[in-house]
């Protein structure tokens, strides 16, 4: 490794969390707006704060364009980017200058308005720029691909801004309704523009507008929520940079895998074969009861253990090595856990000296030595064996935490009252941990729904040991049937309803209380 | 509010002045990234690929299941390619190629080459449409240095995709010389002697066969080589092509015959595992470690393609001859002479077009390629230009000279060829379950309601 | 101010507890324990302990006896050799690097890896716990069965938008700054991100939520905003809920394999640990000596980490105390 390779990993860490940790402290200047507090105070409004803004970019340009040509490092892209950087700096912060002392007696529709016609000013100029980017010659990295998402989420945004500003002067009750239905337009004009283009056009489109929609309704729906009153305004900061990852990355490809369960491996829809198929093949019955056999037996005993545990070892001497010990297991991936306990299960015959301790055990107490994995049902045992290992020590972490969180005077007054140590553990210790329960139980439950690693490291699915995530991922990928992938994928959306209703019901009781 | 005015004016000058003097920077590069220039004329050596022209600073990336010491050695095939071409050639291998090599193409982020280890594999992808038409430059290489049965696993309804890359020969059984001498075994030469000299070891108290179907994910292969082996040599290559190609119901009387032929051998508890367990071990155990107790004499025989032959020791300690210490014979046919084998072969798809990427395919189907790999050892390829002598063992040159014999039949493994359901999913398992006992009848039509309609 | 009383003190460890407290807490809840716990929790963690102490064990024989002899034989037949710890960290070629740039990889991949989602999560938690506004159970409970999406299901349409969107950006960072490798982490960390979020929102909102409501009453009477009431009280009170969902994270992203195979270049530029120990155990079965050894090589991080944050695991979650 070259120290320059070190240098520029560490320099894409460096410039990642910067970079992370700018956009997170904008989103949060636009916060907090306290009334009482001297508005020179605030570097949004007060001009010294500007005036060192405008300056400091100016002397970023200014440098970079000074060290062009003296420093080997400052290429022609970095200076001009820097240079660029700079100019846009100084525009922003003009232009937010000038917003704000003509804003500031407007009323509020006024004002959001202009914010929302300003918006999408920027947004036209963007796509403008994009759209002329091979002349530019800064922007050569700006593909084809890219100008055409330009053009095509542009121009609806563009819409959908200009829209909701004209509705800022409607009255309130309407207002609301009618911001969220222009958003949801522009998601349609989105999938709608791309479609035409894609049939228009040679070249695909690709299924990203169907993203991009997504996430413009997720905008438009937040911003629906937050429409109603001031205070919960600022739930659109605190929701807005985790709805719009969960949008692209998992809700948009949740709904193409719904979609994709009711079609074939060439994308024709085939209404329910790949349901059908599931139901009928041999051994679906055997993969659906064992998931179930692992949902059940894994979150239950490994809490059962974990919280045992927590309480054996709570305030003992050495509890932080006993913690560690078994904690150690969820610090080995579920493939290194697989390897492991298949050196632990590992069979040889009688005759032969016996490597996995399992076994050996067995041979020690004359028994005979047994193919673990191979003989069902209890093969299936012998890999949630394996999970559970895995999952204690998240339960013990989580619960001896918890544990330490019961009031001791509840204990103290429960002793006077003449419980003995096991009501007072039922009785003041569960209650007091019931939420941290509840939040283990969930939790590994649907990691054990997923799992697929142990069973696929481990016996590859055979001797009736296979599960819906594991014969999901093989049609998936293995057998190139992501309709069948898809519909196993929805079993198991189907398996986990039951966990999401009574967390459900938890959080309603729990909002109720407080 | 006075101050804002006595200050807006220094920061609009600031700001325009800081405009004037910056303005973007042209394209008057300064010297310091100059371009190293060309390297124009060919260095010493660099003959051989002069007309594959020079580019410098291009990258092709190459993914494929190639992994450790074999990636090495590939790396190693094309340094000098890549020296005297200023190519990097980018090798990227993984355990996990059969799945992610779908999830980069439908991702849109597939490599320029694939180093395919199965036609169907390659057929499937093929019929996503992004997999590129072999270049010409590819094509005659492959019409000059291949059979057609060869380049017919590349093409895909009529198009040349890939062409093969190494190769190897399946169907031998291992065994080791001096034992199989001290007890005056005799190398059989058709099918029913294998059988008889399977009856007599085991009379003479050793254990005949040493057997592993264990592969992790994809537990259940070596027992498909046994299986393709058996309907190839009983029933002749016409049988075994309509078999892989559906033509003939998977639970045809000939396949579940050849099914049985093998069940004679290995699931029979005299005949197995030697060194290891009962007939139910054959399904666990690992398919590199079933045939090591050969070396000890606890078993007689061990049937596994001619890559085995690295599996015996990590340092050479385990001479591969037919003198040594083991020694491997093509399973032969139902009369003496019939060479028909079975074997298996990488293909090199492209998913680019640019000009440094049809350089490297081009190279890696050429002579030169096959010859600079194969003497760096442990490989074979079916490429004609090769010469056999630069087969790194006595094994690999047999294997070799067995690839290029006119005489011979080869035909691909066939679970490769047939659609992943079976060929990697059902036909897999459908053998661990029968090797743990479950019947041919059954498990034969168990794979044929699988396959795909 | 009431937030006083409630912010922890990072610095304290339970055995510097102000001893009249400290003996009052251990004489309840010792009780609660007896020999046949003590005897109990041994033998949980023996056995929890058992398969990796095997492992630890075989790691430092030499290969051939791994696969013929039991581990325990070690104890009647001593045999130690660091030819497998050398083997994986410093086996080097061409094509195969030795393992320290991969070790830079992984750490460079994990820390943002675990530090973007958990910043996310927290305001998000934050959001749905004490920010009122309509629809906030229906948007949680959304975020909560997302975390059923099975990941292999996501990666093909990420992967898309990455190729169509990320990929041109990386191109110019790279041409800009030459430091920069063109194969960054960057989806890599976004994807990373992404996975983890669902999950982190859910556990951090259990822990936020629990947070007394009179604390925060009485922040907002004093004036302050949601961001004041966000740093000054939920971020220190939630402060072990935090950490120790860190570390879960870091765990997560330091041992996965799916994501780095789909997202990361495969090339040592970006390529994590397990990439590599993956490909070190080879297509030829199983190579025991390597795995053991390569496992333990990838265990050390995971576990300095745990050392390093345990102790607020150890002063357990303040914020669930005032619940019963």
């Amino acid at each position: 490794m070259t120290s320059m390779d070190l240098v520029g990993k560490l320099l894409q860490v460096l410039v990642g969390l910067v970079a992370f940790g700018a956009v997170v402290a904008l989103l949060l200047a636009f916060l907090d707006r306290p009334e009482d507090k001297p508005r020179a105070a605030s570097w949004r409004s007060g001009l010294r704060p500007r005036i060192i803004l405008v300056a400091a970019f100016a002397l970023l340009a200014l440098l970079a364009r000074l060290l062009y040509g003296l420093v080997p490092w400052m290429t022609q892209a970095l200076t001009n980017a820097a240079i660029a950087v700079g100019v846009a700096g100084i525009a922003i912060v003009v232009l937010q200058w000038l917003l704000d002392r003509l804003l500031q007696p407007a009323s509020p529709a006024v004002r959001s308005a202009v914010l929302r016609g300003v918006g999408a000013a920027i947004v036209v100029a963007i796509v403008l720029v994009a759209q002329s980017a091979e002349r530019i010659p800064a922007l050569d990295w700006v593909t084809p691909a890219l100008v055409l998402a330009a053009a095509i989420v542009g121009w609806p945004l563009v819409g959908a801004l200009v829209a909701t500003a004209a509705i800022a002067f409607l009255p309130d009750r309407i207002r609301r309704s009618a911001r969220l239905l222009a958003w949801l337009l522009a998601a349609v004009a989105v999938v709608v523009v791309a479609l035409v283009l894609e049939a228009g056009q040679e070249q695909p489109v690709g299924v990203w507008p169907w993203a991009a929609a997504a996430a413009l309704s997720i905008i438009g729906l937040l911003g629906y929520l937050a429409d109603r009153d001031d205070d919960s305004k600022p739930m659109l900061v605190f929701l807005l940079p985790s709805a719009l990852l969960l949008t692209i990355g998992l809700v948009y490809p949740a709904i193409r895998t719904t979609l994709l369960a009711f079609t074939d491996k060439t994308g024709a829809f085939n209404g329910l074969d790949n349901f059908i198929w599931m139901f009928t093949q041999p051994e679906a019955l055997v993969t659906l009861a064992n998931t179930v056999v692992w949902v059940i037996l894994v979150p239950l005993l490994s809490t059962a253990i974990g919280l045992a545990y927590a309480v054996f070892i709570d305030k003992s001497r050495g509890e932080r090595v006993y913690k560690m010990l078994v904690f150690m297991p969820m610090a080995i991936s579920m493939v290194g856990a697989s390897i492991i306990w298949r050196f632990m299960y590992a069979y040889r015959g009688p005759e032969q000296e016996q490597i996995g301790l399992v076994n050996q055990i067995l041979v020690w107490f004359g028994g005979e030595p047994q193919q673990i994995l191979q003989n069902s049902p209890w093969n299936t045992l012998a890999l949630i064996v394996v999970m559970i290992w895995i999952q204690t020590g998240f339960a013990m972490v989580v619960l001896s935490a918890a544990i330490k969180g019961v009031p001791t005077e509840q204990l103290e007054a429960a002793e006077i009252d003449g419980a003995n140590p096991w009501q007072r553990f039922a009785n003041v210790t569960v209650p007091g941990i019931r939420t941290s329960l509840v939040v283990v139980v969930t939790t590994i439950s649907i990691a054990t729904l997923k799992v697929f690693d142990i069973v696929r490291t481990m016996t590859a699915g055979n001797f009736n040991t296979s599960v819906v995530a594991n014969e999901m991922y093989t049609q998936a990928f293995r057998s190139g049937e992501p309709g069948r992938g898809a519909a196993l994928a929805l079993i198991l959306f189907i398996m986990v309803m039951p966990i999401v209703i009574y967390n459900i019901r938890v959080l309603n009781q729990q909002k109720a209380i407080r | 509010m006075k101050h804002a005015r006595r200050i807006a004016v220094p920061l609009g000058i600031a700001g325009v002045a800081a405009l004037a003097l910056t303005g973007c920077v042209g394209d008057a590069e300064p010297g310091a990234s100059e371009a190293p220039g060309s390297t124009g004329a060919a260095a010493e050596g660099c003959e051989a690929y002069a007309d594959y022209g020079t580019f410098d600073g291009a990258e092709v990336s190459v993914y494929g299941t190639i992994l450790d010491e074999e990636a090495n050695r590939l790396n190693e095939s094309w340094a000098e390619f890549e020296e005297c071409t200023g190519i990097d050639v980018v090798y990227e291998g993984s355990a996990e190629f059969e799945a992610q090599i779908n999830v980069r193409v439908q991702g849109g982020n597939p490599p320029d080459l694939a180093i395919f280890p199965q036609p169907g594999l390659l057929a499937s992808i093929a019929g996503t449409g992004s997999l590129l038409p072999a270049p010409e430059a590819v094509a005659a290489n492959a019409e000059e240095f291949w059979t057609e049965d060869w380049r017919n696993y590349g093409t895909v309804d009529g198009t040349f995709y890939a062409a093969p890359l190494m190769a190897s020969v399946k169907g031998y059984v291992w065994y080791q010389p001096a034992l199989w001498e001290e007890n005056g075994w005799e190398v059989p030469t058709t099918l029913d002697e294998v059988d008889e000299l399977t009856a007599t070891i085991a009379e003479s108290g050793t254990t005949p066969w040493c057997v592993g179907f264990g592969s992790g994910e994809a537990t259940g292969w070596p027992g498909t080589d046994w299986i393709e082996d058996y309907v190839l040599r009983l029933h002749g290559p016409d049988v075994y092509d309509q078999w892989v190609a559906h033509e003939i119901p998977f639970d045809d009387p000939q396949i579940a015959e050849a099914v049985d032929r093998v069940g004679d051998l290995i699931k029979n508890p005299e005949y197995v595992n030697g060194g290891i367990g009962d007939v139910s071990t054959i399904a666990t155990t690992d398919f590199g470690e079933a045939g090591l107790p050969v070396l000890d004499g606890e078993c007689a025989m061990h049937h596994q393609a001619s890559f085995y032959e690295g599996f015996w020791s990590d340092d050479n300690s385990v001479t591969v001859a037919e003198d040594g210490d083991v020694w491997a014979f093509v399973l032969p046919g139902t009369e003496a002479d019939a060479a028909a084998v079975t074997g298996g072969g990488e293909f090199v798809g492209a998913f680019s077009d640019d000009e440094e990427v049809v350089a490297v395919q081009t190279f890696l189907s050429s002579d030169t390629w096959a010859n600079s790999r194969v003497s760096l050892g442990g490989v074979i390829s079916a490429n004609s230009g090769l010469d056999p002598a630069n087969a790194s063992s006595p094994l690999l040159q047999s294997a070799v000279e067995t690839l290029q014999d006119p005489e011979t039949t080869f035909r691909f493994d066939g679970s490769d060829l047939m659609p992943g359901a079976v060929g990697a999913g059902t036909f897999w398992s459908g053998l661990v379950d029968w090797v743990s006992g479950a019947d041919t009848a059954t498990v034969l039509s168990q794979i044929e309601q699988s396959w795909p309609q | 101010m009431s937030s006083v009383a409630f912010t922890p003190d990072p610095e304290v460890t339970p055995d510097e507890v102000a001893p009249a407290v400290r003996t009052r807490a251990d004489r309840v809840k010792r009780r609660l324990t007896s020999p046949w716990a003590t005897i109990a929790a041994l033998v949980i963690a023996v056995v929890w302990t058992i398969p990796t102490f095997g492992l630890l064990l075989s790691s430092f024989r030499p290969a051939d006896q791994i696969q013929t002899t039991g581990w325990w034989t070690f104890f009647s037949d001593p045999q130690l050799t660091l030819a497998n710890y050398s083997e994986v960290l410093f086996s080097s070629s061409a094509s195969s690097p030795q393992l320290g740039e991969y070790f830079v990889n992984s750490l460079a991949i994990a820390i943002p890896g675990t530090l973007i989602p958990l910043v996310l999560a927290c305001l998000a938690a934050y959001a749905f716990a004490w920010v009122k506004f309509k629809g906030s159970s229906t948007l949680f409970v959304i975020v909560f069965a997302l975390q059923i999406v099975p990941l292999q299901m996501a990666l093909i349409p990420l992967l898309q938008l990455f190729v169509t969107f990320l990929q041109p950006f990386q191109t110019a960072l790279h041409e800009a700054v030459p430091f920069i490798s063109e194969r960054q982490y960057l989806p890599v960390w976004i994807a990373h991100a992404i996975f983890g979020l669902p999950l982190a929102i859910f556990l951090l909102h259990n822990f936020i939520s629990a947070i007394p409501a009179d604390v925060i009453e009485a922040a907002r009477v004093d004036g302050a905003g949601h961001g004041q009431i966000f740093f000054r009280i939920i971020l220190p009170l939630a402060m072990p809920a935090i950490a120790s969902f860190a570390i879960f994270q870091f765990l997560w992203v330091w041992n996965d394999l799916l994501v780095a195979l789909v997202f990361s270049t495969g090339t040592p530029d970006t390529a994590p640990l397990t990439q590599r120990l993956a490909e070190l155990a080879g297509s030829r079965g199983e190579n025991w000596e390597r795995l053991t050894a390569g496992a333990f090589v990838s265990l050390i991080i995971p576990l300095i980490v745990f050392f390093s944050l345990q102790r607020y695991f150890v002063r357990g979650l303040l914020a669930g105390s005032a619940k019963g």
